[in-house]
């Protein structure tokens, strides 16, 4: 709710490390068990008994590019529904049942998926599996539940978006970015949509995409496989398959010129934030451009902020980021301009470093330091039970089998000076390029 | 990728790991913690936690908002900002770039009674960042370059606060809690403007010595030869002679509601203080479960009242501040501007009830389960515990209380609860801070007192 940014915990989140051996280059085999019920629920355990504790994780392979235009939002909103009541618990014992034991629970919602966690003592397994299997099988879907989180939501969309710079710029970068694909919105949804939304709407979403043949579940920690499979057996077996949810089709035309878009609202100092059209998060070229997004702006030391920020002090602040996806996304770009300089003098100084990367390369050792930063973060999600959790979910769930997670670490090592120069040639070219430029006004009499 | 959630805070912990411990023997089993003291007056408290190969050590120094000199709010944070900014031998750029390049991370922070240096990286870089470390510690030139810059740019963050409501409230809460405590002190733009490198200095010289500092140290080493490799690089630095002042006490204020105006907000954002406790106060677990039950986790009464039951919310919270020389608790929360009037009142009924009835026996027993569970969560990683170790040494707890936590906790009663309700949460005893349009607020809390109104640029001024 504040902001905790700085929180410590997430300092010490990229330097923790598996008891298991761990070369710097590789992961260490996984013992996942899989079943896949008759359902269509896929269900991966991984014993690890170092800690009497279960990291519980549920995928639905649902997000806000799987909604419509009238019910954006919606796939955030129901992930909040999802904690108030089922047909054997009243709203409010979810949370009440974990917490009493020691635990938590928590989900988050994005553009292409929807994950809920726990984190409970080894005793409270069968609990949770009942807790699940109960709000997948038969959520409590009423206007109660539905206005109670409607209003959440919208403080929600407030504190987050319409009250922050760079969350309404980045809402905005993505609704003229993208014309025709669901990115078009961002998953918080619109404050009308919202508004909008019925019992109807969440009922049919639940029914299509909350199926078991939609869902992962991972279950990580302090139990016997044997025990776990015949207790998801017992309480997720007869929850009925449904239908494949239709695929999402993307209509996104060819972006064939650059879209400039003019922001005005109360600020003190000007800001800009523009994206690069790129391919999804499968393509051969995301490793590189995510190595290119740490070698412009990851640290002090990095092109742009020593450049902008240190050097010329031109900008108050700036960022890169491959925010790719599972469909094409963009490679963005944010920056307040300092007191006395253009935000044009910064956009344009942020162009003078993508030509350099594009025309002589980057260095071996900016090439090496980004993949010690990668390796540290990919490794600091490996080692604890819910990070070992999500990343089996999401390439269970989204990359044609868990796996695939060994390629986290292999196809970045193979990247070399001439891919970040190729990938930074292929697409940081202005004609696919939406600028979002904050002009600032005095607050009196502006906004509502 | 950008994410939505239910709540940030539960997030974060979600990243930690556990370590093996049995709760229901209501002890934490960490390993041992081996202290020692040089003849320089350095002090040592390494704990050596073998599963993970990384080290997190924090060097900790009595320093912070409450050595700021009066009329110098933001000395400490400025020199804690410029330590990592030239040495002897190494530039700012060079600093940023071997800690980059090692993947770990180096950061100097001022607190409220402390500046901690902290270093994370794994072991097998341990040399290179304890030169690092070390030389930041003992070397560093706060140069004059560099204090313009970082003016510059403090300067700038000051001029664009008022952008977003909760970065005024976050601004504007310190002097509002603690009045003219150094503790209240926030850099402004004239204390900012009066910052000369001679004073920087001088703050460095009196406050960066070996006889001041406690260097905590957990992970993946054998304690004897990190406390080698520390004497090598620590050994030789002479301790100073200190004129160390005594510093006031934090004074309780009567309750002054402020409003700041925000024009253009379409949120309000709420903060309600009222004096508290120090964190050596004999009430501290006491108030921690107390507090808990009222504004902590998703099934707290505030939470239950204010997010569940009525929707004003997306998040509320409270908390007890504790510091050396005192403290406030807290509650923060921000809804709709139309509703600014129902969640002060709801907020207040809350409280108006928990201090006239206090706590069940059902709700002390469920808390003290969470509790449990959370403190085992926190203090898993090398970081977590060795922040958790500089804290208890920099204030003088007890040299058991990790181990002791969840007793202490265990045995607080609910006679102890009610009698820290009735003593801390009645609500006519807060103070309302409100950031949000002025004009469209003004009758919606006229119930709760006369506000005084301040602009956001009397806070920076």
């Amino acid at each position: 709710m504040k902001g905790l940014r700085h929180s410590p915990f997430l300092v010490a989140l990229g330097f923790l490390w598996l008891s298991t051996t761990l070369s710097a280059q590789t992961l260490p085999n996984l013992n996942v068990q899989r079943i896949k019920l008759k359902n269509g629920l896929v269900v991966l355990a991984l014993e690890d008994h170092t800690v009497p504790s279960i990291s519980f994780y549920t995928l639905y392979k649902v997000g806000s590019r799987n909604e419509h235009p009238g019910i954006t939002g919606l796939s955030h909103l129901f992930e909040h529904m999802m904690f108030n009541g089922s047909a054997r618990f009243k709203p409010k014992m979810f949370d009440r049942l974990i917490e009493a034991g020691g635990g938590y629970s928590n989900a988050f919602t994005t553009s292409d998926t929807t994950e809920y966690f726990e984190e409970v003592s080894s005793a409270t397994l069968d609990t949770v599996l009942q807790l699940e299997a109960d709000r997948m099988r038969a959520l409590k879907l009423d206007s109660e539940n539905l206005e109670q989180e409607r209003g959440i939501v919208k403080e929600e969309r407030r504190v987050n978006t319409d009250n922050t710079i760079p969350g309404s710029m980045s809402e905005l970068l993505w609704n003229h970015a993208f014309l025709a694909h669901p990115y078009h919105w961002d998953t918080i949804g619109f404050m009308k949509d919202l508004d909008a939304i019925q019992v109807a709407d969440a009922r049919a979403y639940f029914k299509i995409y909350y199926a078991p043949n939609n869902a992962v579940v991972v279950v990580v920690g302090d139990f016997k496989t044997a025990t776990l499979f015949a207790g998801i057996r017992k309480h997720f077996e007869d929850i009925p398959a449904q239908a494949t949810p239709r695929a999402v089709v993307n209509s996104e035309p060819l972006q064939q010129g650059e879209k400039r878009i003019l922001y005005y609202r109360p600020a003190e100092l000007p800001a800009i934030h523009f994206g690069y059209k790129i391919g999804n998060n499968h393509d051969a070229d995301d490793p590189a451009l995510d190595l290119l997004s740490s070698i412009l702006s990851s640290g002090d030391s990095s092109r742009l902020y020593k450049g902008l920020v240190y050097e010329q002090q031109i900008a108050t602040e700036v960022s890169a980021g491959n925010e790719s996806r599972l469909d094409p996304g963009l490679f963005t770009f944010y920056a307040q301009s300092a007191p006395n300089h253009s935000i044009e003098e910064v956009e344009k100084a942020i162009y003078n470093e993508l030509e350099a990367i594009k025309t002589k390369g980057v260095t071996e050792r900016e090439l090496q330091k980004a993949k010690n930063a990668r390796l540290s973060g990919v490794i600091g999600r490996f080692s604890t039970n819910l990070g070992r959790a999500g990343l089996l979910a999401t390439f269970e769930a989204h990359w044609g089998g868990w796996k695939r997670l060994y390629e986290m670490t292999s196809k970045y090592e193979k990247i070399t000076q001439a891919d970040i120069q190729r990938v930074a040639k292929k697409y940081l070219n202005e004609r696919t390029r939406t600028v979002i430029l904050l002009r600032p006004e005095k607050p009196e009499g502006a906004g509502q | 990728m950008k994410l939505n959630t239910k709540s940030l805070l539960a997030l974060l912990m979600a990243g930690l790991a556990l370590i093996p411990l049995s709760l229901s023997a209501q002890k934490l089993n960490l390993p041992a913690v081996k202290r020692a003291q040089e003849p320089n007056g350095m002090r040592t408290v390494l704990m050596e936690y073998p599963r993970v190969p990384s080290i997190t050590l924090m060097a900790v120094f009595p320093a912070g908002k409450a050595t700021d000199p009066p009329g110098s709010a933001g000395i400490s944070e400025m020199v804690a900002t410029l330590m990592r900014r030239g040495t002897l031998s190494r530039t700012a750029n060079q600093i940023s770039e071997e800690i980059d390049f090692l993947g770990g991370t180096l950061g100097v922070d001022a607190g409220t009674d402390s500046i901690i240096v902290s270093l994370s990286l794994l072991t097998k870089d341990l040399d290179a960042g304890l030169d690092l470390f070390a030389d930041v510690i003992r070397n560093s030139q706060l140069p004059e370059d560099e204090l313009e810059r970082e003016r510059k740019l403090a300067l700038a963050g000051l001029q664009s606060i008022g952008e977003e409501p909760r970065a005024v409230a976050g601004i504007a809460t310190p002097q509002f809690s603690y009045g003219d405590h150094p503790y209240g002190g926030t850099q402004t733009l004239s204390s900012l403007s009066k910052i000369t490198r001679e004073s920087l200095l001088e703050y460095y010289k009196q406050s960066i010595a070996p006889n001041q500092m406690i260097l905590t140290a957990v992970g993946d080493f054998k304690a004897e030869a990190l406390l080698a490799k520390i004497r090598a690089k620590f050994g030789d630095w002479k301790s100073a002679d200190l004129h160390i002042n005594d510093l006031p006490k934090v004074v309780s204020k009567p309750a002054h509601n402020v409003l700041i105006d925000k024009p253009d907000a379409t949120q309000t954002q709420v903060r309600l203080v009222r004096p508290g406790i120090s964190i050596n106060h004999p009430d501290h677990f006491a108030a921690a479960v107390a507090n808990t039950i009222l504004g902590g986790g998703f099934t707290s009464r505030l939470t239950d009242e204010i997010r569940v039951n009525r929707s004003l919310t997306y998040g509320i919270g409270s908390n007890f501040q504790e510091h050396l020389l005192g403290g406030v608790f807290q509650i923060s929360t921000f809804t709709k501007v139309t509703t600014t009037k129902d969640i002060l009142k709801a907020t207040k009924d809350v409280l108006q009830k928990t201090a006239d009835q206090g706590f069940s026996e059902e709700e002390l027993r469920k808390v003290k389960g969470y509790m449990a569970g959370l403190f085992a969560i926190s203090a898993q990683t090398p970081g977590a515990l060795a922040a958790q170790l500089a804290t208890l040494e920099r204030n003088g707890l007890p040299k058991d209380y990790l181990i002791t936590y969840l007793q202490k906790i265990q045995a607080v009663t609910l006679a102890d609860v009610n009698r820290i309700a009735k003593t801390y949460f009645k609500p006519e005893s807060f103070s309302i801070l409100l950031v949000a349009p002025a004009k469209k607020i003004q009758d919606q809390i006229k119930p709760f007192g006369t506000f005084e109104i301040k602009t956001v640029e009397s806070l920076i001024k």
